[in-house]
């Protein structure tokens, strides 16, 4: 029996404490089952039920329980939600690039790893493209003047052209070409095997018309698009045709400040 | 290699794009849609633009205006039937 100063007593118990007998009104008589009431500490130390030492005992064990599993699972979602925020900001990061093997403007292997070390800017098209490319490489050429004007961005970025239309534009082809737009301008070529591996890695869409003369000229259709890589040859990013000169340069300096932030060289 | 068309210079795509502006203008003022049914109206700039763009040049500026004139009477059209 527990008397009112007892820390568990329970306000209701006193109403019920002598008047009633533990059977009849008591659904949780800690002593009503062991048939002891006001028995001794060993029998109420033994006793079973909700309110027995071994039911408060078994309580407390759960809650704790309860308490700790939700603790651990909200530190878990916690810090799941703390790791996928932080994807957030890469979770636009396609599957863009890879390794290709071509033929630059002079004649010479070029990959990938040739471009290694330094920021590159890659245009695909073709020299016999009505507008859109040479406007597009104008575009870069400008960008290029702009960051070629801030010392820490100046020299950093690899203009590269690469050709949709390898049956048509040779390596002097596209040398003359060039020599049209920026003079750090390099341009690639090669089989349409090599060249159409290259688009699929850079998920560039082209297509000659099928059927087309011995010497009639023809247009190519391809995406229009200019890949922006790091010097470790990783994807950053992506400029359309809408995207203006000078908001290709802002984010590009803007690449090129956090990669040397995070004490990385470029070779120039 | 000798067979494939020369690759146009920058000053001789800038004569090319000026000809053609020049025709697409004189399009746009007698209001054709259509060139092939325009008759003579605009004759003379066009003689010009297949004179010094490559053909698949010229071919190509008319089929993309022909899309955009398309695209706009699209639009004029469902601005009608929506009441705008």
């Amino acid at each position: 029996m527990r008397g009112p100063g007892h820390p568990k007593a329970l306000p209701c118990r006193r109403a019920y404490s002598t008047e009633q007998p533990a059977k009849e009104k008591e659904p949780v008589g800690e002593s009503g089952n062991s048939g002891n009431k006001g028995g001794g500490t060993n029998s109420f130390l033994l006793s079973t039920g909700p309110l027995s030492p071994i039911g408060i005992g078994l309580f407390v064990l759960t809650s704790a329980g309860i308490v700790y599993f939700f603790t651990v699972t909200k530190e878990q979602v916690r810090a799941e939600r703390e790791k996928n925020k932080n994807k957030q900001e890469t979770v636009g990061k396609a599957d863009v690039g890879g390794p290709f093997e071509l033929t630059d403007q002079d004649g010479n292997v070029a990959t990938d790893r040739t471009f290694r070390g330094k920021f590159a800017l890659i245009y695909f098209g073709f020299c016999h493209c009505p507008d859109i490319c040479p406007d597009e490489l104008d575009k870069i050429g400008d960008a290029l003047d702009m960051l070629d004007r801030n010392p820490k961005t100046k020299d950093a970025i690899q203009p590269v052209f690469i050709t949709c239309d390898p049956q048509r534009d040779s390596p002097e082809d596209i040398k003359q070409y060039l020599k049209q737009f920026h003079p750090r301008f390099v341009g690639l070529t090669g089989s349409l095997d090599q060249v159409a591996a290259t688009c699929k890695a850079f998920r560039v869409y082209f297509s000659k018309p099928p059927k087309v003369a011995e010497g009639q000229d023809y247009l190519v259709d391809h995406s229009i698009f200019s890949y922006f890589m790091d010097p470790d040859g990783e994807f950053i990013d992506v400029y359309g045709k809408d995207k203006s000169a000078l908001a290709m340069a802002s984010d590009m300096e803007m690449r090129i400040g956090q990669f040397l932030d995070a004490g990385r060289k470029i070779q120039k | 290699m000798s067979e494939k068309t020369p690759i146009p210079s920058r000053e001789e795509r800038q004569q090319c794009h000026l000809a053609r502006d020049a025709y697409l203008a004189c399009l746009d003022k007698s209001g054709i849609d259509d060139p092939s049914k325009a008759g003579a109206a605009c004759d003379g700039l066009r003689q010009k633009v297949f004179g010094t763009c490559p053909e698949s040049w010229a071919t190509y500026f008319l089929q993309l205006r022909a899309m955009q004139k398309k695209k706009e009477r699209d639009m004029e059209q469902t601005a009608k039937r929506l009441g705008h």
